[in-house]
């Protein structure tokens, strides 16, 4: 549990409302005050009969406007105008009947009071209604603003697991070609291969739930990944996988080199008939950098656009969870194809 | 049927074989690990049916397919690319998703055996003709592709280095010379027009004597051919005007 603090916990309409309306009796009566003659409790009766009205009244107005916010409906100067006239119209009547019940100053004669308990009614109202509208966009305000955090905040956290919830559908089925091929040829090596899927698909699907897994978790996924891999295309991939010590700790995204060495993958091996080795070299760099590079044979491809979609979010990934520094860099070098990712060791 | 299984993977070779087992009408003449094995494949072995990978080293199947001078017919395998190939504009296409369901594989035999023209018997069309009318052209014009029967093609135009090809509402750039395509098109259906043109016989309309001596030929379709002087004694032959 987590109480809200003492202010948010106020309900500050019904504190405000009533002070507003029993400052009016406290007006009255220090405008009657005569040294002599105490506190007339005729005016200090008909004060409250008028507060009690006002509180009836300023409610019904303030459900009218509450509503209109509420909606989105613009409460306009016309609104706002015809609404005073007519709040004053209504009171002022309820008013008079006080004067007939109370009868704080005799009888009431003639009209001559009319014009000034108009005005006088239609002035309180405008004053409650200032401030009634004053606090109720200051609120809203506020209220935008916090919506439009939490907006974005939001999407950034289903940014980040779109990114992350990358299975690579081409992958899976022709892994599932291989498994279906395997089952009649070698029956252990194809239950092998579904303990390998499953450990990949497991894998790949919690990713979304860590900001960052130990670089130790992430290669094991990738091992499995790597070991599928080399089921179907055989001789035509060589895997060699390099962790410096004590690197096992080390925190990535997950998915990130996953998806690096799936694209060494599908660009060194799958698109070359001689087939490619696949480098994975972990190391620490000068002033506590990390490096970890994934190599394959081959050249950038020109007109790749799906590497460049693949490479902009696990650029993006490694910046929302290794903070700016984090770096990744694709070159090529004497045939062969670099992806370096660079970020500051924390811890 | 003769038929060769393209794929760069052993074992979805080796599934493709047994899949294909339950059908002994089949006979499976070789195998090509990637585009330019399956080129030199085709060329060697001549199957009647070729299961080809869409994603292969070296070239995807499309490219393959562009690259001959005549289509066998094809069954697209494919793992997750059916997005890519129904992008397509060919009718007469077959793919089968990997893994591959023993009853999608028999249906998708059964719809080949289909399109063969000794099961269809053209009607009233000669022997030839229906030999000619199986053969069909892959034509891969930047991200589109066709395959075309040829008889369905009224007109292949020389355009530089290109010819282009006229069927249906389509006119595709295919990177072939017009000498080259001459050679392997029936002589008694299409006939050389002119330096630009082969025109298809069988959708010519109308005839008309021109100026420069040569012909006029109106298509179907409302296209104007123009037969060279040098070669309207031969079109004259060949319709026995």
């Amino acid at each position: 549990m987590n109480p809200r603090p003492l202010p948010a916990r106020l309900n500050w309409y019904w504190i405000l409302q009533l002070a507003g309306w029993n400052f009016l009796p406290l007006l009255l009566v220090s405008m009657t005050f005569t040294p002599n003659g105490g506190i007339d409790r005729g005016s200090l009766a008909i004060a409250y009969w008028g507060v009690a009205g006002g509180l009836v009244i300023s409610h019904q107005w303030r459900r009218f406007l509450k509503r209109r916010i509420a909606h989105n409906i613009r409460v306009t100067w016309k609104t706002l105008a015809v609404g005073l006239v007519v709040l004053s119209a209504v009171h002022t009547p309820i008013q008079y009947l006080g004067y007939l019940v109370i009868k704080p100053f005799g009888e009431v004669h003639g009209v001559a009071w009319l014009p000034s308990a108009l005005l006088f009614w239609w002035g309180v109202y405008l004053v409650w209604t200032i401030f009634y509208m004053l606090v109720a966009y200051l609120r809203r305000n506020a209220g935008l603003e916090a919506d439009a955090l939490q907006l974005q905040l939001s999407a950034r956290e289903a940014e980040l697991r779109a990114l992350q919830a990358q299975v690579n559908p081409h992958f899976f089925f022709n892994s599932m070609n291989s498994v279906r091929a395997l089952v009649y040829q070698d029956q252990d090596a194809a239950a092998q291969m579904i303990d390998q899927l499953a450990s990949v698909m497991r894998y790949a699907l919690q990713s979304g739930h860590h900001d960052t897994v130990p670089l130790a978790d992430e290669i094991e996924a990738v091992q499995a990944y790597l070991a599928i891999e080399k089921i179907r295309f055989e001789e035509r991939m060589r895997i060699s996988v390099d962790i410096g010590a004590g690197l096992e700790h080390v925190r990535i995204p997950p998915m990130a080199l996953q998806t690096l060495v799936e694209n060494a993958v599908k660009y060194g091996v799958e698109a070359s008939p001689t087939g490619s080795d696949i480098r994975i070299h972990a190391r620490r760099g000068d002033g506590g950098t990390i490096h970890i590079e994934i190599a394959n044979h081959g050249a950038i491809a020109p007109f790749a656009n799906s590497t460049r979609v693949g490479l902009a979010n696990t650029r993006k990934r490694l910046a929302l969870a290794l903070g700016a520094a984090a770096r990744l860099d694709l070159t090529e070098h004497d045939g062969w194809v670099h992806a370096t990712m660079t970020f500051p060791e924390t811890r | 049927m003769r038929v060769l299984l393209i794929d760069d993977e052993r074992l979805a070779r080796a599934e493709l074989r047994r899949l294909l087992a339950a059908h002994p009408h089949l006979d499976i003449v070789g195998e090509a690990v990637n585009a330019a094995d399956g080129v030199q494949q085709i060329a060697a072995l001549k199957p009647d049916l070729v299961f080809l990978d869409v994603q292969m080293p070296g070239g995807s199947g499309f490219d393959m397919l562009a690259a001959l001078d005549e289509a066998p017919d094809v069954i697209f395998t494919t793992a997750f690319d059916q997005y890519a190939l129904q992008a397509f504009d060919v009718n007469a296409l077959d793919y089968l998703l990997k893994p591959i369901q023993p009853a999608r594989m028999a249906a998708a035999l059964q719809r080949c055996a289909m399109r063969r023209p000794h099961a269809i018997g053209l009607a009233g069309a000669p022997v030839s003709a229906a030999a000619t009318a199986a053969k069909k052209l892959f034509i891969k014009d930047g991200e589109r592709c066709w395959f075309v029967a040829l008889h369905a093609i009224r007109l292949f135009e020389s355009d530089g280095n290109y010819t282009r090809v006229y069927f249906d509402e389509h006119r595709p750039l295919t990177l072939r010379s017009l000498n080259q395509l001459e050679e392997r098109l029936d002589p008694q259906r299409f006939f050389r027009a002119s330096r630009r043109h082969i025109v298809n016989l069988d959708f010519v309309e109308r005839v008309h004597p021109n100026d420069a001596g040569g012909l006029d030929l109106t298509l179907r379709d409302g296209l104007q051919v123009e037969v060279s002087r040098r070669r309207a004694p031969q079109f004259k032959a060949l319709t026995a005007l």
